[in-house]
């Protein structure tokens, strides 16, 4: 048996069959063809239309075909696709987001994109392992068919066909697929349609859905924020690239009760309304266990996050903190929120998911930047029963393994009055993420603060248990 | 809930001669448990800890939105991401 392999450039319809064009260009293509015939039965000859219907697809959309046929003739026994090492995901639209995904990619990746009259090559605004993300596809790539690539030093992949056109750009984007299952861990960012006001007068529309780059950039500063700050607790062993990251900005949605998700909370935080995800995100065929609330507010400008509450109903994985037996839910009866400016900076994208992840039930995740507790359990905070009493040397036994307390609260000192304390420090030089990481120094850059050892492990086996459900 | 920066403390306590950091303190912590509790499930201690928190305000520092609003402004200026790099490369031009 011999094979042929190469792009479909023609095929040409007869009675009885059709003559296939493959090979690398028109003028130096191998003709085989496809023959229907007379005895053929039933399930040959819907074999060999399936075959003739893949061909024309390849055609149509570019990619190359293997064609099996005889050593002395020319009749198609089989057709395979080629597969390539990358897959663009959703189409390429001019400003839309754009994601490519693959393996192994390499941080210094760009996208190429060729047509007949140009390269355009693209640093992308988040490059992880397994996919390249751009939150805005540069107009100047040329509209109609291209081919994209990726390339880094020594380093490149297939080339894939594309159509690039210039519009309409998508309500509800995928950026990456996650795991290929039915409920795969997710993250979700959507443009706020509307905000509670305060007073509880009613709704108005958010500026967010009138500024559909500020949307794009935020998410992108999401994006980057949660998968390549210094800390590695989502993306640890790669298991960011079994998350699945959609974005959603609707357009058309109309200001009401059930759109508003997003409430004032004066002088200026803006929160979630939590109560309202599922039902709104359901609407898009989505369930996320954690939902990034986008806004273009100017005036409610200050980040917050609601936990998660875990599905009691629904399976979990069970583990031990100071001897006390407590489940990871592995679903969400109510997903993690964050009400996010599309303006934030810092590390504030991050910081709000280390809340948002965390559940009311089994496991708050709380600020370090005050003193105090509250009701319920919190991973990540303790209090003493007076200021002056000493920092305990263990903080908590988890999984039966015991944590360290951090007694100087390191680089930034605990205030006299306090009695609260907190784990010890993964890196004792700059404050954990979820305590004031405005205050980082050398270097002043908050994206380098990362969690405590206990809130670390047991995030990791939160994260691990629900993205591995 | 995002920590409060150190420049807009200070420009609360600029605007509001007097404030002290153990007011701002209180409010910083009134904040932070609300969202400690459950909304669906204890509206009602929310509902407290805002009146309080809002009294707070109210007294010591009136101008607290507008400083806000202001820094976040400032903020947001000095933090726009760069555009994206794009290379273009015609296929007739010579290397």
């Amino acid at each position: 048996m011999a094979t042929s392999t190469g792009l479909v450039q023609q095929v040409n319809l007869f009675d009885g069959g059709a003559c296939v064009y493959v090979g690398p260009a028109p003028t130096s293509a191998e003709v085989l063809i496809v023959r229907f015939d007379a005895v053929d039965s039933t399930s040959t000859l819907g074999f060999k239309r399936a075959m003739l219907g893949l061909l024309v697809r390849a055609q149509v959309a570019g990619y190359s075909v293997s064609l099996n046929h005889g050593d002395a003739d020319s009749v198609i026994t089989s057709v395979e696709t080629v597969p390539a090492n990358i897959s663009p995901i959703g189409l390429a639209i001019h400003g839309d987001f754009y994601t490519v995904s693959g393996a192994d990619i390499p941080n210094d990746a760009t996208l190429v994109f060729d047509s007949a009259a140009l390269t355009v090559t693209v640093t992308p605004d988040v490059v992880r392992p397994q996919f390249v993300f751009v939150a805005q596809l540069p107009s100047s790539i040329p509209l109609g068919r291209n081919t994209v690539h990726l390339q880094g030093a020594g380093w490149a992949t297939d080339a894939v066909p594309i159509d690039v056109s210039d519009g309409p750009r998508t309500t509800v984007r995928t950026l990456f697929s996650g795991d290929p299952k039915s409920e795969p861990y997710g993250i979700d960012f959507v443009a706020n349609p509307a905000i509670a006001r305060a007073d509880g007068s009613g709704f108005y529309a958010d500026p967010a859905l009138t500024d559909r780059p500020g949307f794009q950039g935020a998410v992108r500063f999401c994006l980057d924020n949660i998968l390549r700050s210094t800390e590695d607790v989502l993306r640890q062993s790669n298991m960011d690239a079994h998350v699945r990251f959609v974005a959603v900005f609707d357009a058309t949605v109309a200001v009401s009760d059930s759109s508003a998700l997003a409430s004032e909370d004066p002088p200026n935080i803006i929160e979630t309304r939590r109560d309202k995800l599922n039902d709104f995100m359901g609407g898009y065929f989505e369930r996320p266990d954690v939902v990034y609330v986008l806004t273009g507010s100017t005036t409610f400008t200050r980040a917050s996050a609601w936990f998660t509450t875990d599905d009691a109903n629904r399976p979990g994985t069970a583990f031990t903190y100071d001897g006390v037996n407590r489940t990871h839910g592995l679903f969400q009866s109510t997903p993690g929120s964050a009400a996010v400016p599309t303006s934030a900076t810092g590390l504030t994208a991050f910081h709000e998911f280390g809340h948002a992840a965390s559940d009311f039930n089994d496991g708050m995740v709380v600020d370090l930047y005050v003193d105090g507790l509250g009701a319920g359990f919190v991973v990540n905070k303790k209090a003493r029963a007076k200021s002056t009493d000493p920092v305990p040397a263990n903080f908590a036994t988890y999984q039966g393994t015991t944590y360290a307390s951090d007694p100087n609260r390191d680089s930034l000192g605990y205030p006299n009055t306090w009695t609260s304390y907190h784990p010890q420090l993964i890196d004792p030089t700059r404050p954990n993420m979820m305590d004031n990481y405005w205050l980082a120094t050398n270097p002043a850059n908050p994206r380098t603060c990362r969690l405590d050892r206990l809130t670390y492990a047991w995030y990791s086996d939160r994260l691990r248990a629900k993205i591995f459900r | 809930m995002e920590p409060l920066h150190p420049e807009l403390r200070r420009a609360l306590k600029e605007a509001h001669p007097g404030l002290t950091d153990e007011t701002i303190d209180r409010v910083e912590e009134l904040r932070a448990r609300r969202f400690e509790i459950d909304p669906s499930a204890h509206p009602e201690e929310i509902a407290r800890l805002d009146r309080e928190r809002m009294q707070l305000i109210n007294q010591h520092m009136p101008h607290y939105a507008s400083v806000a609003q202001a820094f976040a402004a400032t903020i947001a200026a000095a933090h726009r991401p760069p555009p994206p790099v794009v290379t273009i490369k015609r296929k007739d031009a010579k290397p």
